[in-house]
């Protein structure tokens, strides 16, 4: 008889294996990389710290598909059916699925698991509510700027930021407004955008929801160098529109005398502590080269890893099933 | 100051308001006329938003003949600060400080000395660079 309530139980077990490998791996390797990672680009560390971030999601996602492969294979007969090679072992195949598993401590343990990746769920979706609330609470105090693409807000802060997942909008407060110089308000509107366009609210999320498997402090620290990555993207990008990197430093620094001067409290607890410093410094220093990837190298990679994975699909396919079977002592 | 509700408002429901605040008073014809009109809104859905924001307690309304007059019953100002409170509020608890990018953080604030410091080597990159261009 069919039975995919054990192949569930298997694949979520298998599912967390792989996340916790891939999250000590990442707990290895990143205090050696970190600071060569400071030499890339903004942009090329911003984009290689979401996937990282959010790597033993991914690696564990792509690992499980991997091990369903050559079942997959099978069931849409490309493949023979090769369970029948190594009967009275477990099978993790749509085919001959495995029995449920009947450990209680196994059970118990699933059962949290899924409480726990329920709960990250749930506060995730209300956070997004809550966003959203909030996005509607800034449109309902703002009003579309006369002749520049942003909105007003009327209020005697230093505010200006991008919220909104789906529809991003930039709001930007009447007293930092009046404050800024043209130009200074242009490096402001221009880091702005650069958030907008990149659909960095949306990415912070992503970063948030699927880096719950990192261990807490690495989840932190990548985090911080994300959020940090993020900011200097766009310093960046309002640098080259305006055309002055130190005008961009020297906004930075006038927006944090005003909040000085307003006698602004922090407003939220920060994770991350101030990263004004980093930008100003990073924008001091001579623009980081930025290699494009040529479209060929790219092409070339891709190829190469499908040939590698679909050589390995096989021995992927059967350590799932000997670590399974050595997790729960499946007979 | 009149309590309002914490609720949201839409888009056309404020531009009704802003409507009201500016005339005063007015029919939904009138409002009609001013804001219907030119976003392509049928009559009806202006007597809606009308009748919502009433509900609302953001208007009051006297019946003029066959249709209602409605004005403002709390001014731009008091509104305004509320909303604002709420949006202050919700920056404050920070549950969703991740989903905004801010040009500056909110959550931490430099030290003066910090700041006095980067100024400095700002003015040094830029007399650095004059002189660099006048050599």
């Amino acid at each position: 008889m069919s039975n995919y309530f054990g192949l569930l139980q298997f694949g979520l077990l298998a599912s967390l294996g792989f996340a916790v490998l891939a999250s000590l791996v990442s707990v290895a390797i990143y205090p050696l990389v970190q600071q060569r990672m400071t030499k890339l680009s903004p942009q090329l560390r911003s984009n290689l710290l979401l996937i990282w971030l959010a790597s033993p999601a991914l690696i564990a996602g792509a690992l499980i598909f991997l091990s369903f492969m050559p079942s997959l294979f099978s069931l849409f007969g490309f493949v023979p059916d090769h369970c029948s090679v190594h009967d009275g072992h477990l099978h993790f195949c749509f085919i001959h699925p495995p029995l449920a598993i009947n450990n209680i401590l196994l059970q118990l343990f699933l059962a949290v698991l899924v409480g726990i990746a329920a709960y990250f769920i749930g506060t995730s979706f209300f956070d997004l509510l809550r966003a959203h609330k909030f996005q509607q609470q800034l449109m309902m105090v703002s009003r579309p700027h006369d002749t520049l693409s942003f909105r007003v807000v009327d209020w005697n802060m230093p505010m200006a930021l991008s919220a909104g997942i789906r529809r991003i909008r930039v709001f930007i407060s009447s007293q930092l407004i009046e404050n800024l110089s043209p130009t200074q308000l242009k490096v402001v509107i221009a880091h702005e955008e650069a958030h907008l366009r990149r659909k960095d609210p949306l990415r912070h999320f992503v970063a948030h929801v699927f880096s719950f498997a990192h261990i807490p402090w690495l989840r932190k620290a990548l985090l911080t160098d994300f959020d940090l990555a993020t900011e200097q993207t766009c310093d960046e990008v309002a640098a080259t529109q305006v055309g002055e990197r130190l005008m961009v430093a020297d906004t930075i620094l006038a927006v944090e005398r005003l909040f000085m001067i307003q006698r602004a409290p922090s407003m939220m607890t920060s994770i991350s502590g101030s990263n004004i410093t980093a930008r100003v410094e990073s924008l001091l220093a001579q623009p980081p080269a930025c290699k494009a990837i040529s479209k060929s190298y790219m092409y070339f990679l891709t190829i190469a890893a499908s040939v590698v994975v679909f050589t390995i699909v096989d021995d992927i396919h059967h350590f799932t099933e000997s670590i399974l079977q050595l997790i729960t002592g499946y007979m | 100051m009149l309590p309002v509700k914490r609720q949201n408002l839409g888009e056309l429901e404020m531009a009704v308001l802003e409507h009201l605040w500016d005339t005063d008073s007015g029919n939904a014809k009138e409002v009609h006329h001013c804001i219907g009109t030119q976003r392509g809104i049928s009559l009806n859905t202006i007597q809606s938003t009308l009748e919502r924001l009433f509900r609302k307690e953001l208007l009051n309304r006297e019946k003029v003949s066959h249709s209602y007059v409605y004005s403002p019953s709390i001014q731009r100002e008091e509104l305004m600060a509320q909303l604002i409170g709420d949006v202050v509020k919700t920056l404050s608890d920070g549950k969703t400080d991740y989903l905004l990018s801010a040009f500056i953080d909110y959550a931490a604030r430099e030290d003066t000395s910090s700041l006095d410091r980067l100024e400095q080597l700002i003015a040094e990159h830029r007399a650095d660079g004059r002189s660099g261009k006048e050599k």
